[in-house]
Formats: C-alpha cells, sequence, structure tokens
C-alpha cells in the first residue's frame, strides 16, 4: 500500500472522527461512539486492505458487504459475535430496522443510544465510511468523497435541538475537511504555494457553515414541528419518552436542585390520550400536539386551577435546573403562583395541566409555541396546592359525562385487562373508585401481580404488547406499570391518565437560613405514575411502580397524600413490628422483601452505574486520545513521505523537476500567461522574459527543466535550485498580472482543466 | 531565409553538473568538449574569412559533423566558395574542387580507367570526389547525368566504376554551391535530389561594417592563405562518432516526426517532407546539441535546425508559389503549429495517481 493510500484512509477516518461533536448534540451520551466509530474504522481497515492487496472497487464493495453482514450486528448489539446470517437473525434485524424507525420518528433529540437507532448508526457509518474512502483513495474524488462525508456530518446537525454552539460542532469538521483537501490536492503533497485552493475551499465550507443555519429549517431554531411540514410523524415534544430515556441513561447526573417544604414529585404533564403504543397529549390522530390557546395562561396572574380543588394544603418549592433541556417545567401539582425571573417565559395549560416554556411578547403568547426554554440555570419559585382529601371524601366522587367519556376513551377495547382488573376489583371486595383504584395499585406493586422492576427490557411494541406486559411479562418500569394501570382504569370506567415527571429525590440538606429541605433530582428519578380524576378534589396521584429503589411515594387507604417513601415507610414499619409486637417478620411477605430487594439491586445497580459511567468517561478520554493520535499519524505521514520525496528525489530528481515545470505552468495558466502549445520551455522564458514578467532567471528554469524532460542529467542540487526557481518564477508571474487576474486565479486553474478536458473528450470523439 | 533576417539562434547553454549520469539513460554519457572545441575553433577560423555570418560558420560544421552534406544557396559574390573553402581549409584532410560547367562528364568527377603504358595495364585514377571534402561549385551547371553522377556517391559513399566498388573517405561531404538567379544554361537540382543534401543554407548579403571589414582583408591578399588547419579528419571522425551517442527522448523523437507529418499535411505543400527528411532533422538537431556542449536533444534544436533542414524538401502547390510563399515559410507555419513537448512523454495523462 502506497503512502498516499494511507494517508488518505487516515484522512477518512479523521474526517469521520470530526463528525463526533455533531453527533454528540443528539446524543445524551457518549456511547454510541464505540458502535459507530468502530463500524467506520472496520469499513475502512477493510477497504484500505482490499486497496493494499490491489483488489479493484468491486472487490472493495464485495469485502465491505461481508464485513458489514458479519459486524454490523455485533455492534449494533443484535447478536454478541459475528455470526452466519440466518433466518432468526433476519428476523431479529427486521425487527429492529422498525423499531429504529419508530424511535427515529418519536424520540426527540438529545436521545439515549435506543437499540434501533444504533442499527441505523452503526450501518450509517459503515456505508459511508467506505464509499469515502473508496472515493477519496480509488477515484481521488476529494470533493465527492468529502460531499458524502458532509452528509454524515450534517444529519444530526438538522435535527432541532437547543444548541446554540454550532460553531463549535463545525468547526472540527471544517478542519478535517480543509486538511483532505490541503493534503489530496493534486497528486503530491503540495508545497507553500498550492495551499491556495485549500483555503479557499475551507473559506467556502466556512461560508456554508456560516450560512446554513439560517437556511436550514429546524437548525438552530427549536422546532415544535418536525422537519416534515405535514408529514404524520409525531414530532412533538412527548414527555412520556423523555421518562423512559432518562431512566435509561448508564451515567446519573443531576438535572434538578430543589428546596421543598415538603417532600413533592414535580410533574412535568398529565398524559390523557392513549394511542395504543404510548401516552401522549393531544389527540392521538395529531402528529405533533397543540394545545387550545383557550386552555393556555400566562404566569403572572394566579394560575387558574386544572380542576378546582378542595382538601389542599400549600407547598412552597424553589428549582434550579441543572441539566434539563425541556418545553415543560417539573412543578408540584397543582400550582397555584410561579415567582422568579424566568416566569414570563412559561405559560400554564390547564388542558393536561402542565407548565410549559413559550415566547411571550408583551406578556401575550407569541405565536410560534413554545421551545426549550428549561435550561441550566432557569430558576423559578412554585406555589402549589396539593390536594390532601381522605378516602372517605373520595368516596361519593361524581364524574360527569362528558369529562368520563373523555378520560376513559381507549384506542381499542381491552377486555382481557378488563377482566383482570375486575377480578381484582372483586378479590379486594372493592366498590369506589378510590377503592378500586388502591386495590389496582397494590396488585401492581404488591405480591398480587408478582411484578419485577427492571429498565432492562425492550420497547412496548406491538398491539397486544401491553397485555403481555399485564398478564405474562410482568416486567418493566415506571412508564409499562403507569401505562397498564391506566389502561386498566380506563377499561373498568375509572377517568385515569399517566403523568411524568420526577420522583422528589434524594435529601441533600436543610439551609440553615431555609425552613425548605433540599433536594437533589437526578436522571433516575425519572418517573410516571398514574392519576386519577377525583372532581372537588383534582387529580390524586397513584404509584404502581414496585421501584426498586423505594423511593416513590405510595398512596394508602389510610393516607392518600403520604409525605414518606416507600423506603422511610417499610423502615418504619418494619421497626414498629419489631418494638411493638417482637415478631418475627414472615420471611416471604412484601414489607421483608422490600428493604432486601432495594439493597441487592442497588449493588448490582451501583457498580453497573458506576461502571458505565466510568467507561462513558473512557469513551470520551480514548476518543480524544484516538483523534490527537489520528491527528499526529496525519502528521508524521506527511513528514515522512515528504522526506521519502526528497530521498527519492535525491536518486531521481527529474520527477521533482519536472512536478515545479508543472505547477509553473498550471499557475502560468491561472493567471493568462500560459505557455503555447507550440512554445518550448525555453522560448515560453524569453516570452515572459521580453514580456517583462519574468527575469533572467526563468530561462535557467527553462533549462533545468529541458534537462530533466530530454535525458540531460539532474541532480539533488538542480532539483533543489528547480524548486526554488519555480517559487520564484510562480511570484514573478503573479505580480506581473493585475490583481483581478490574480484574485480569479483560483477559479481559472479548474475551469481551464474542465475545458481542457472537454476539448480532450471532444477531440477523443473525433478521432 | 534564416541566416538573413538577424535574428539570433536560440542557443542552449549546457545544464552544468555532468557527474553521475540519470539511471534511465543506458549509454555512456559522450563527453563533448572535445567536439565543443573542434567546433569553436573551425569556427573562428571559418569567421576569418567570411565576416559577419557566424551562424553560417556554425551550420557548416553542422553538416559536416551529421554527416550531412551542404548545400549554399545564393546569389553570386557574397561568399559562398569562400565558406566552403575555409571549411575545408580548417580541417587538415583531403580536399577537392569540382568547377561544374555544362560539358562536365560523370567521370570527371568519380574518376575513370585508364591504360598505363608504364605497367602496361588498366589502372583506376580517382576522380575529385575522393577526398573528404568535395567543393561542388555552381552544382547546377552541370547536366543532370554528371550531377546525378555525384549525387548518387553523396547517398551511398562508394562509387562503383567498371564494376568495381570503390569506398569513398571518411569523413565524406559535398559542399556544393549554387547560384539561384541565373537561368540560362543551368539545370536545376530535382527536388529527389536535393533531398540528398542535409541542408540548404544561403548566407546573405554582409552586414555594412562586415563589408567594409571584407573590403580590408581581402584587400591585404588571400584570407584563405593565412588560414591553418585546426584539426584533422580524424578528430573530425571522433566528433561524428561522439554525436551519435548525444541521447534523444521518445518526446523528440515524436516532435521531430510530428513535424515531418505536418509538412505532408499542409495545405500549401505539394510534396512534403520525407522519412529521410525526418533522419535528416533528427542528425542535424544532434549535432547542434552537440556543438552546444549538451548531451541530450531539447526541442529548440530541432526547432532551430528546421528552417535548415526542411525547406528545400518541399515542394508547393502552383497556387502557393504563386501567391510568392515560400517553403521557408511553411515550415515557419508548421513549427508554429505543432506543439512542442516540454515532458519526457508528450502524451501521458496529466490525470492524478
Amino acid at each position: 500500500m502506497s503512502g498516499q493510500d494511507l494517508l488518505r484512509g487516515m484522512l477518512v477516518a479523521l474526517v469521520v472522527l470530526s463528525t463526533i461533536t455533531a453527533y454528540d448534540r443528539i446524543f445524551q451520551t457518549g456511547d454510541w461512539r464505540l458502535p459507530a466509530l468502530t463500524a467506520a474504522l472496520a469499513a475502512i481497515v477493510i477497504a484500505m486492505v482490499v486497496r493494499g492487496l490491489g483488489g479493484g472497487g468491486l472487490i472493495a464493495a464485495l469485502a465491505s458487504a461481508i464485513g458489514f453482514t458479519a459486524l454490523v450486528p455485533v455492534l449494533a448489539g443484535i447478536v454478541p459475535r459475528p455470526s452466519l446470517p440466518d433466518a432468526a437473525l433476519r428476523a431479529e434485524v427486521l425487527e429492529r430496522i422498525s423499531q429504529g424507525v419508530v424511535e427515529l420518528e418519536i424520540t426527540p433529540a438529545p436521545a439515549p443510544l435506543l437499540a434501533g437507532i444504533v442499527l441505523f448508526l452503526v450501518a450509517g457509518f459503515w456505508v459511508v465510511t467506505h464509499v469515502a474512502h473508496e472515493l477519496l483513495v480509488r477515484w481521488s474524488q476529494t470533493g465527492a468523497a468529502l460531499a458524502v462525508l458532509a452528509v454524515l456530518w450534517a444529519v444530526p446537525l438538522i435535527v432541532p435541538v437547543s444548541d446554540t454552539s454550532w460553531q463549535l460542532r463545525a468547526v472540527p469538521f471544517i478542519a478535517a475537511a480543509g486538511l483532505t483537501l490541503l493534503l489530496t490536492t493534486e497528486h503530491r503533497l503540495p508545497r507553500l504555494g498550492l495551499a491556495a485552493t485549500g483555503a479557499m475551499m475551507a473559506a467556502l465550507a466556512i461560508m456554508t457553515a456560516a450560512t446554513a443555519p439560517g437556511l436550514l429549517p429546524g437548525f438552530q431554531s427549536d422546532a415544535w414541528y418536525g422537519l416534515g411540514a405535514g408529514s404524520s410523524a409525531p414530532r412533538g415534544y412527548q414527555p412520556i419518552v423523555d421518562v423512559s430515556t432518562r431512566l435509561q441513561q448508564p451515567e446519573e447526573r443531576e438535572v434538578l436542585r430543589v428546596r421543598s417544604s415538603q417532600r413533592t414529585y414535580l410533574r412535568l404533564a398529565g398524559l390523557d390520550t392513549f394511542d395504543g403504543f404510548t401516552w401522549r397529549l393531544g389527540p392521538a390522530s395529531d402528529g405533533s400536539y397543540r394545545p387550545d390557546p383557550s386552555t393556555l395562561f400566562p404566569t403572572q396572574d394566579l394560575l387558574p386551577p386544572e380542576v378546582p380543588a378542595q382538601a389542599t394544603e400549600p407547598v412552597f418549592v424553589d428549582v434550579e435546573v441543572l441539566d434539563l433541556a425541556n418545553i415543560y417545567v417539573p412543578v408540584p401539582y397543582q400550582p397555584v403562583q410561579i415567582l422568579g425571573p424566568f416566569r414570563d417565559e412559561m405559560v400554564w395549560s390547564t388542558d393536561g395541566g402542565f407548565l410549559a416554556t413559550w415566547d411571550t411578547e408583551d406578556g401575550q403568547l407569541a405565536q410560534d409555541g413554545p421551545r426549550v426554554g428549561v435550561r441550566e440555570g432557569f430558576t423559578y419559585r412554585v406555589q402549589a396546592e396539593r390536594p390532601v382529601p381522605t378516602r372517605e371524601q373520595l368516596l361519593d366522587t361524581q364524574v360527569d359525562d362528558a369529562t368520563l367519556e373523555r378520560f376513559t376513551q381507549l384506542p381499542r377495547e381491552y377486555p382481557e385487562l378488563a377482566a383482570l382488573a375486575e377480578d381484582i376489583y372483586a378479590d379486594a371486595d372493592a366498590t369506589s373508585t378510590i377503592d378500586r383504584t388502591l386495590a389496582l395499585q397494590e396488585w401492581f406493586t404488591g405480591p398480587g401481580g408478582d411484578f419485577t422492576y427492571d429498565l432492562e427490557v425492550p420497547a412496548l411494541r406491538g398491539d397486544d404488547a401491553l397485555e403481555r406486559f399485564i398478564i405474562e411479562d410482568r416486567v418493566g418500569y415506571c412508564e409499562y406499570f403507569a401505562a397498564g394501570m391506566a389502561t386498566m382504569l380506563r377499561a373498568t370506567g375509572i377517568p385515569a391518565r399517566v403523568a411524568t415527571g420526577f420522583l422528589p429525590g434524594e435529601v441533600v440538606g436543610t439551609p440553615d437560613d431555609s425552613e425548605l429541605t433540599e433536594y437533589s433530582v437526578s436522571t433516575s428519578d425519572a418517573h410516571a405514575w398514574v392519576e386519577v380524576l377525583f372532581p372537588g378534589f383534582g387529580w390524586i396521584t397513584f404509584e404502581p411502580t414496585p421501584r426498586s429503589d423505594g423511593t416513590q411515594i405510595q398512596p394508602r387507604a389510610d393516607e392518600l397524600s403520604p409525605l414518606e417513601n416507600e423506603r422511610e415507610r417499610r423502615a418504619r414499619e418494619l421497626a414498629e413490628d419489631a418494638d411493638s409486637l417482637e415478631d418475627t417478620p414472615v420471611p416471604d411477605s412484601p414489607e421483608l422483601d422490600g428493604p432486601e430487594r432495594p439493597d441487592a439491586l442497588e449493588g448490582d445497580d451501583a457498580p453497573d452505574a458506576e461502571g458505565a459511567a466510568g467507561a462513558g468517561d473512557d469513551g470520551n478520554t480514548t476518543t480524544l486520545v484516538v483523534l490527537v493520535l489520528l491527528v499526529a499519524a496525519v502528521g508524521a505521514t506527511v513528514l515522512l513521505l515528504r522526506r521519502r520525496d526528497v530521498v527519492r528525489s535525491g536518486g531521481d530528481p527529474r520527477e521533482r523537476i519536472l512536478a515545479d515545470q508543472q505547477r509553473v505552468y498550471a499557475a502560468a495558466a491561472r493567471y493568462g500567461v500560459a505557455r503555447r502549445p507550440n512554445e518550448t520551455s525555453v522560448e515560453l522564458a524569453r516570452r515572459w522574459r521580453r514580456e517583462h514578467r519574468v527575469g533572467r532567471d526563468a530561462e535557467r528554469f527553462a533549462h533545468i527543466t529541458q534537462a530533466a524532460a530530454f535525458g540531460g542529467h539532474v541532480d539533488a542540487s538542480l532539483a533543489e535550485e528547480s524548486a526554488q526557481l519555480a517559487g520564484e518564477l510562480t511570484a514573478a508571474l503573479r505580480d506581473s498580472v493585475d490583481p483581478t487576474t490574480r484574485r480569479t486565479s483560483a477559479l481559472r486553474g479548474p475551469w481551464l482543466r474542465a475545458r481542457q478536458r472537454g476539448r480532450d473528450l471532444v477531440g477523443a470523439g473525433r478521432d | 531565409m534564416t541566416s538573413t533576417d538577424g535574428r539570433p539562434h536560440p542557443e542552449t547553454p549546457p545544464i552544468t553538473p555532468a557527474a553521475s549520469p540519470p539511471p534511465h539513460v543506458a549509454q555512456e554519457r559522450p563527453d563533448l568538449s572535445s567536439v565543443t572545441e573542434t567546433l569553436q575553433a573551425i569556427e573562428s577560423n571559418i569567421r576569418q574569412v567570411v565576416a559577419g555570418k557566424p551562424e553560417v560558420a556554425r551550420l557548416a560544421v553542422i553538416a559536416l559533423l551529421a554527416e550531412g552534406h551542404l548545400l549554399i544557396e545564393d546569389v553570386p559574390g557574397v561568399g559562398k566558395t569562400m565558406l566552403a573553402r575555409a571549411l575545408a581549409r580548417s580541417i587538415d584532410c583531403s580536399v577537392s574542387r569540382v568547377q561544374f560547367t555544362p560539358d562536365l562528364l560523370p567521370s570527371d568527377v568519380t574518376g575513370m580507367t585508364v591504360y598505363s603504358q608504364e605497367s602496361g595495364g588498366f589502372s583506376f585514377r580517382p576522380g575529385p570526389v575522393f577526398a573528404n571534402i568535395v567543393l561542388g561549385d555552381e552544382i547546377n551547371r552541370a547536366g543532370p547525368k554528371t550531377q546525378s553522377s555525384l549525387l548518387e556517391s553523396m547517398e551511398e559513399r562508394t562509387v562503383t566504376i567498371d564494376g568495381t566498388t570503390h569506398e569513398l573517405a571518411q569523413p565524406f561531404m559535398v559542399i556544393a554551391t549554387q547560384n539561384p538567379i541565373e537561368l540560362e544554361g543551368t539545370f536545376a537540382l530535382p527536388e529527389a535530389q536535393r533531398d540528398r543534401f542535409l541542408m540548404r543554407i544561403s548566407i546573405g548579403y554582409p552586414h555594412q561594417d562586415d563589408e567594409l571589414e571584407i573590403l580590408r582583408t581581402h584587400g591585404r591578399g588571400d584570407p584563405l592563405a593565412a588560414l591553418d588547419p585546426v584539426c584533422d579528419a580524424a578528430a573530425i571522425a571522433a566528433a561524428i562518432k561522439l554525436i551519435r551517442t548525444v541521447h534523444v527522448s521518445e518526446a523528440i523523437e515524436r516532435y521531430v516526426i510530428a513535424v515531418c507529418r505536418a509538412t505532408r499535411s499542409h495545405p500549401e505543400t505539394e510534396l512534403g517532407a520525407s522519412p529521410r527528411a525526418s533522419l535528416a532533422l533528427l542528425r542535424a538537431s544532434r549535432a547542434y546539441a552537440a556543438v552546444l556542449g549538451r548531451d541530450y536533444v531539447v526541442p529548440d534544436d530541432v526547432k532551430a535546425m528546421a528552417p535548415h533542414v526542411l525547406p528545400h524538401r518541399l515542394l508547393l502547390i502552383p497556387d502557393a508559389e504563386l501567391a510568392g510563399h515560400q517553403p521557408a515559410d511553411v515550415v515557419a507555419d508548421v513549427l508554429d503549429g505543432v506543439p512542442a513537448p516540454t515532458e519526457p512523454t508528450p502524451a501521458a495523462s496529466t490525470s492524478s495517481a
């Protein structure tokens, strides 16, 4: 393999690496890098090896396809090790593809590394890298290769994400692309004078990068709608998806710092529509959700309640956003008043009961809809009225028909779930709405349902996914439980919805100057739960998730709005049991099982999470190291090639002198003083001299080049002299033409070449 | 045309270092310093008698070194004969002179077999053609039969008389002069014959100052008498041998062929340059490069030689002749039209590796 091939292969790798910053913005963590960059590297290595062995483009494509088939499923995590493609793998891949399509549609950026997306990512990196390598190395089509790589780079950039640092995203790619152009112009390594073309292209790239954000829809402006206008794909921000993605983040990070008078769930929104797959805001038929303006209220005044509620107690919460990009503002339910510097950016929706960030003009809502306003440094104070009814109060509430109709809608019948729910109600002897709800909650969290909490489960897919989860699998996380319980409630005529938000978080301390307790809310506190409507008392929170760490707050018949979480409650009950009863606890009772389970799971989970976080950090460092190494390798190859160039020219400086001549002639052509075809080198030099463009050295240069061209003796010192003369000559020619010609000369070269090629073609055709 | 236009010939000085040969040139690099020295000595000799025409002197030497024959065509009195004699005189070798007249017989040129009373047998008496340098004055005055006897010996470098083939001397060069304007009683050389001369040159009228000088030098007596030989026949033969080793790259060969072919397809020519012309052009270019001390031929050499080597071989169509066009114009036209090579392989693609 020639040094040039190696250099170009490395340049492709460098440009691919430079897209890291672009992809980083659409992924929550750096986990995507390992599979994607491994795929790119594998593609380059295979293409290079084929090229090195002298294989043609077709063979390279075949080899790459074989490698693709073997490695991509592994990198995408479909199979643990390379295996021959069989029917099972094919089915798995097809399923992954359809899953990926759905994930791409519904997952807002920044996204976690979902199973389907990773397949697309790996496959895309592989294919693009192979094509770019072949274009650049095999066919020397620098421009085309960069165009392909630019597509790879641009894909993540057109995904709407609140992100203002486009320069940072763009600079690595432009730098890598510019370097590629510089190092691949002509077929020799450029000397300084030839940097002009590369610089020109780089300037063009920067210009494009500077103007493109304004031209591309969705780029840098936060699209409420997706890119494809009229597309039916739901592109709006569906908070439910956020829950799962946040929970699946391997490295836990703190998203909120909360000072609160009471422990409270921080709620983002109530999802009142079930489309058969997910619970979401707004009608299922709409691609994206747009609330009715009449339900939106500015936050300057007291907020009208979503549902008027009696029996409430006030909650005061100060929230500081640390790391959360969202349009929904986490607040305790239901908020009454918002204070703080950012309150003008918020709007309260009584439909779904959520607080969202919205652009406002003079206190009025702007037309363009909400945007990702919750961000680092976003602070606000909320006063909320927490519903604290008693079971007895809720026993005789009545829901009017219209409301009942709306909040018991389901996309289809769920007869099995309804039957199961009725059985549970019957077993618990529950007749009222509140009793039935509590019974169902108990079934989900207690031994009745025997559910297992686990984040590592496939996404709910397929029409009967919910039934599978509730009746067969019984493994899932909060989203599954909330969706399952809400669906079962609705199927049995109880107005319910899924709420999404955050658990209260971990107590980090009590500041001296405040009566408020400080909580730290992290990504692992993302949560979904169930709300049931009790007219006159509001939407009451229920908790069907048997979360292993026990940080959830579960209402009980005797205390519908407890302040202690499950862990504390179990610990208290255990202590009470031990103290008062001196009974040996029943080994397999849930109360005893409880405290052990979180511990055991924590023991398992914590090292895992730490390991993942460590790996993530390592991944970052590794990427950086690889990037630096690659740059160093490119530099070393350049130097090596140059030195080899010099060494070679010591033996045969002929080539070098002739290349000098070519360069001078090319420059002359650009400056409009080209050699006439009938002119010999010496005649040309004399003409230039007659035209007062150059000095005597021009003839000396001509003589040297003639010696090199026609069998005279040339040696290294002569080559050195020719290089120097060529530089001086080019400069002299450049100075001899008027500035306009000089400025347009960079364009004239390609134009002249193109014209010459055209003529050659015509000539060939005529022959 | 070339010697009278006053434009200096392109002279390409040698490229200095000549230590180790480049790998792809197989043969030994000739050391051309002796050739250059010889040339310069002859040139300065000639210049003593033919004032102000250095290029003519040089062309004469080139013709000699290229193993060619020289046709000097000019009006009377400009020094044709003087040039020829000065060249002959500068070399220590056998020189003969034939004044061509209408009644000159072939045997007067080649020699004949005569009966010797002393030996009582026939013996061959060599004619003037058996010399290293043969001056053929006013060659167009002789009849075609005599002309062709000379011209045949020029090409074959042998003379066959009465069934016996006699080798001519080495080196062998014919310097013929002819007078273009005197039409009466002349027999113009046919094209086929002219082709045998490597080059045709004309001397042209001297510059005013040079003419003054001529008056003075010639006024003091025969300047030829003062000339001493500067080299001998063996040195010339060695130089000729050296010149055969001057490197010609493929690009140059292609260029020479392209130029000659272009004369054939030129719209004004009825008869273009023959393959013999290509050979002659290349030989002349080699010699030209050598006398400049260069051991390889460059396109400039070809361009410098073509106006001397090619025009007398071309036959123009009547229309062109009527329009007053000269073969030299055609050659200039052709040189303007044929792309000159600047790289070893002119047809090589310029695409990157």
